[in-house]
């Protein structure tokens, strides 16, 4: 599904180039649970956002679904985002002025779905996640797990092939934290939802079926924290 | 999507109550006030365009040189464009007008006040007046064939025919035949350069032109042509060269031709039917406007860009669940627009509110509903898209343009917004109302100035009254009067502060010929200058011990005798003259008893007066020459009244006046406020300018207050951070403040040139004014930075009082 071949991503200061991510090769198949491991300033989210169109690599190919993606254009890397790719943050970033409903409901409308089709996917989204209570309320209302409940519902309603998620139980306490990942471990398999986090906690690497260790923008094939020891 | 878009819009404005209001209560303000300064300029600029051939008509204009400089009236011989319309097939009619402006006439056996035109048949040829009823062509001896306004008919003649009415005359003592109203004309619209409740017609053929009068003729008519389709004033004015030749023009008098749709804007003769607008007036208030939009559209771009963090946000939130950057530009646009269209809306509310206001201010009558016509719609879409694309385009450019990844980081969105370009704006601001607060402050000193400038008599406490027919009357109406102790003394004079214009005549002196003097003349009693406390610099007043004062041809009398006698006895009658006179001419000392012997101007100068004003201050004294006259038949009389009681005495004078002059209605005026009638568009313009000086400088700290509450809530772990560390409220305020108000003192540098400039200019229209000092724009500064250290240091003092624990504990 996704193919990396020799990515690198660097920032040039003054005559200094710092490179975040350098050299990555990696080949992701469909239906995999992926999860990004390493030391803060590894480059793991870096590499998520590169993943997930939001940020371009410096060099390297890219391959989502066999496309290069490093030659898409603008369009049409928009429009792959849309129908393939959902997201889910740390901080959750639900839009504050919308209610848990219109939250859900906002990637529809950007893709032009027609009203009752949406409602009535949104509806469904609800009662999967157990939210219809709470559909009228604003974020500022929920507790984060909550949020970060409906933040998984917007990023999935539009049905994407890949989700990728930055420290999702970051904010979260334990108890939430689970909960996510019971989430994900069922998209993952009960749809076939390939799914990759970025996280610091073993734990909820544990959910996952495939780590990759990060160290210095460089992918360390066994486990680092080991290796320092 | 765009119930979306709206939703999210308003659930934006509703959440930050505090900054919506300041964004668009600022906008409501500044709108609302360029709607008004908009609706008043389409007033303006409608002059006269409402009759069908306005681009053909024209108003004839003198053109005389006089010491080598043309200057320009509008009264000259009667008949003249008869005779150019029988010259010149171009011409398809010409007509004349005259007026005496409000005259009484009696209805229904009351005496009212009508604005009274008194025109040729050929008027309503020219000028599509509509009739309603009637006609204009009926004739009859012994009587004046008039047409009255639909207005004055249902006042008037609520349950009869106005038609056929007989209205009667002021007795004068001039001829007064009675008037036949002969038809109802449909109101004058009050965008029109005269006013009309009856207009008197007669036949055009009244008097001919075959020559230039040397004389100078009868010249009291406002004269107009109307010219054939296609043709331009152009044409004619080439050919008049041949006409001067044929009928024997003065070489140093020309016509010229003034558009009728430009004399309201573009004509300031004394003359003119109405006081006329100013075009200058027109641009400064289009400026004004243009700039309290500015400063409204400033606040908008200011608190869009400083909530831009959060907005950014939102819109990276917005693109990696799908949203194209064309969609997030269709959004924040027309968010912007919902916000501004949103302040449309109360300002279109506000309009109908301030209108009144506005009339009763500059007596003008702007109505709401002319709002609705296709120009001022342009004008606020033309309006509304400069500042959509001003203060919304870029804001959503920048917003919609950010990396999504960057944003949900917390990474604050740099480049264009950073604190620069709103120090920039902000100074911007403050520079137009630091201007605006020098200009009012500057009028209001010239006015002060010239309502307490010393006129070189007293005017408190002089009523004056303006009696017909006094004749031998006068002496002894006078008489009767001073009996009351309420009045002190009574003097009359030909001269009166409304009308000082009327007896202008040109002096030469014979010995250099090409140089004239446009001197003021006036019949004054011998108590004229004493009643008034006017200065004497050298000899004496007029005084009845001297038949010389008198002597010569007696102009009040009912036979004016040009005898041969009396014409000599004249070349050495007594005359008073003032100082810029005696340095007109040019005179040697010592002054008293010389004989002058000047072309129009001759006698034996008895006294010198210091130089008093008689009108407004925009000119300088002219020379003046004063006669003595023994029974003036229509003056005007000066009474000085006792403070004390001067109820009383206005009591007794109107029972005295109804015993001499039975037939007349009693009217008078305080010489001071007639005299404050002269200034009274200085007055409105210090009132207006004012009103936009204190909105300008709200708008301004509306944004100010914002942007300092703005800062205040960013920096509150900075302040938490410098508190713990051990800073003083003090010391935190002044950090807070002094950002600001460095901004403003920038601004009032910059705003200072300005002012001065624009104020030097204003004040060239006066011939005594006040000089610019530094102070004036010291004060205005003072006033603004005052202003705005108020408007900031809430803030500060607040953000600097907040527990640090607080505040450091929400990171």
């Amino acid at each position: 599904m996704i193919r990396l071949r020799n990515i690198d991503k660097y920032v040039d200061k003054k005559f200094q180039r710092t490179f975040i991510l350098k050299n990555i090769d990696l080949d992701i198949s469909e239906g995999e649970f992926i999860t990004i491991m390493g030391p803060s300033g590894a480059g793991k989210s870096t590499l998520l956002n590169i993943l997930g169109f939001l940020d371009e690599p410096s060099e390297g190919e890219h391959y989502f679904l066999n496309e290069p993606v490093h030659q898409l254009s603008e369009k049409k890397k928009s429009q792959y985002h849309r129908s393939h790719i959902g997201f889910v943050f740390q901080a959750y970033h639900l839009l504050d002025e919308l209610t848990v409903y219109e939250n859900i409901e906002m990637p529809l409308l950007y893709r032009k779905v027609k009203t009752k089709e949406r409602k009535a996917m949104v509806a469904d989204m609800l009662d999967r996640f157990n939210m219809v209570a709470k559909k009228d309320l604003f974020p500022s209302q929920l507790s984060g797990g909550q949020q970060q409940v409906v933040g998984v519902a917007r990023a999935i309603i539009g049905g994407p092939r890949l989700l990728l998620a930055d420290e999702p139980t970051g904010n979260l306490h334990s108890e939430q934290s689970q909960q996510i990942m019971e989430l994900f471990k069922r998209l993952n398999e009960n749809d076939g939802v390939t799914i990759i986090q970025v996280t610091h906690s073993d734990e909820m690497a544990s959910y996952s079926n495939r780590i990759i260790n990060l160290r210095d923008g460089t992918i360390v094939r066994k486990n680092p924290y080991r290796l320092i020891q | 999507m765009i119930k979306h878009y709206i939703k999210i819009a308003w659930r934006n404005l509703s959440t930050n109550k505090f900054y919506s209001l300041i964004n668009i209560g600022g906008l409501a303000i500044g709108l609302a006030t360029c709607l008004m300064i908009l609706l008043y300029v389409f007033k303006e600029l409608s002059y006269d365009k409402h009759f069908k051939n306005h681009d053909q008509i024209y108003r004839l204009v003198l053109e005389k040189e006089v010491n080598g400089e043309w200057t320009r009236e509008l009264y000259f011989p009667t008949g003249l464009p008869y005779a150019l319309k029988s010259e010149f097939p171009e011409i398809k009619s010409a007509t004349r007008i005259n007026s005496f402006g409000l005259k009484y006439f009696k209805i229904q056996g009351e005496y009212v006040k009508l604005d009274q035109l008194r025109v040729d048949k050929s008027f309503f040829e020219i000028f599509s007046i509509s009739l309603i009823r009637g006609n204009t062509d009926e004739s009859a001896s012994g009587m004046i064939m008039a047409v009255i306004s639909r207005h004055i008919a249902e006042l008037y003649f609520p349950d009869e025919d106005p038609i056929g009415q007989i209205i009667y005359q002021k007795p004068a003592p001039w001829p007064t035949p009675p008037l036949k109203v002969t038809g109802i004309i449909e109101n004058i619209p009050s965008n029109t350069h005269f006013k009309a409740d009856i207009i008197e017609f007669s036949e055009e053929n009244e008097f001919s032109f075959d020559a230039w009068p040397q004389n100078g003729g009868t010249r009291m008519f406002h004269q107009y042509i109307e010219l054939t389709k296609n043709t331009r004033w152009e044409d004619i004015s080439r050919k008049m060269p041949s006409i001067y030749k044929k009928y024997n023009f003065p070489k140093e008098i020309r016509l010229s031709f003034q558009p009728v749709t430009d004399i309201h804007l573009y004509s300031d003769f004394p003359q003119d039917l109405e006081p006329g607008g100013d075009i200058r007036y027109i641009y400064i208030f289009s400026i004004v406007a243009i700039l309290l939009l500015l400063i409204a559209g400033i606040n908008y771009i200011n608190l869009t860009t400083a909530k831009s963090m959060k907005r950014s946000r939102e819109a990276g939130i917005c693109k990696t669940i799908g949203a194209s950057r064309s969609q997030l530009l269709t959004q924040f646009i027309g968010e912007s627009l919902f916000f501004v269209f949103f302040a449309l809306l109360i300002a279109l509310l506000m309009v109908p509110m301030a209108i009144p206001f506005f009339n009763s201010l500059y007596d003008k009558s702007i109505v709401f509903h002319s709002l609705f016509q296709p120009g001022v719609i342009t004008g606020i879409g033309l309006l509304l898209t400069v500042l959509v694309l001003s203060s919304c385009l870029y804001p959503a450019l920048f917003l919609s343009s950010q990396k999504p990844t960057r944003v949900l980081k917390g990474i604050l969105p740099s480049s264009p917004f950073n604190f620069n370009l709103r120090k920039i704006l902000v100074i911007v601001q403050f520079s137009i109302s630091g201007a605006l607060i020098a200009c009012t402050f500057i009028i209001f000193w010239q006015i002060s100035y010239i309502s307490n400038k010393k006129l070189g008599y007293n005017k408190e406490q002089v009523l004056m009254i303006r009696p017909n027919n006094m004749r031998e009357q006068g002496k002894s109406f006078k008489q009767e009067l001073l009996r009351h102790p309420g009045i002190m003394k009574a003097g009359t004079s030909s001269w009166s502060p409304e009308n000082p214009y009327s007896s202008y005549t040109t002096v030469s002196d014979p010995k250099e010929t090409g140089k004239e003097f446009r001197f003021s003349f006036n019949e004054v009693d011998p108590d004229f200058m004493p009643a008034l406390d006017m200065e004497l610099v050298k000899g004496r007043f007029f005084s009845e011990e001297f038949p010389a004062d008198f002597q010569g041809i007696d102009f009040g009398s009912n036979r004016i005798e040009f005898s041969d006698e009396n014409m000599a006895l004249q070349k050495t009658r007594s005359i008073i003259l003032n100082e810029t006179a005696i340095n007109a001419l040019n005179l040697q000392k010592p002054y008293i008893n010389q004989v002058l012997s000047h072309k129009g101007l001759s006698g034996k100068i008895i006294g010198v007066i210091k130089d008093f004003n008689t009108v407004s201050l925009h000119q300088k004294v002219p020379p003046m020459a004063f006669y003595a006259w023994k029974n003036p038949n229509r003056a005007t009389v000066y009474l000085r009244l006792v403070p004390q009681n001067i109820k009383e005495a206005l009591s007794y004078i109107e029972i005295k006046w109804k015993k001499f002059f039975p037939n007349q209605p009693f009217e008078f005026s305080f010489l001071d406020e007639t005299l404050d009638q002269l200034y009274v568009s200085e007055k409105r313009l210090v009132r207006l300018f004012g009103i936009f000086a204190i909105l300008a400088i709200g708008i301004s700290c509306l944004g100010l207050f914002a942007l300092a509450a703005f800062t205040a809530e960013q920096r509150t772990k900075e302040i938490g951070i410098r508190k713990v560390l051990g800073a003083s409220v003090a010391n935190v305020v002044a950090l807070l403040s002094k950002d600001f108000i460095r901004l403003v003192l920038i601004a009032i540098v910059i705003a200072t040139p300005i002012a001065w400039y624009a104020m030097n200019l204003w004040l060239q229209g006066f011939a005594y004014r006040i000089e610019l000092q530094w102070w004036m724009f010291v004060g205005a500064g003072l006033v603004a930075v005052v202003i705005a250290m108020v408007t900031v240091s809430g803030q500060s003092v607040r953000a600097a009082m907040a527990d640090p624990v607080a505040s450091l504990h929400s990171e």
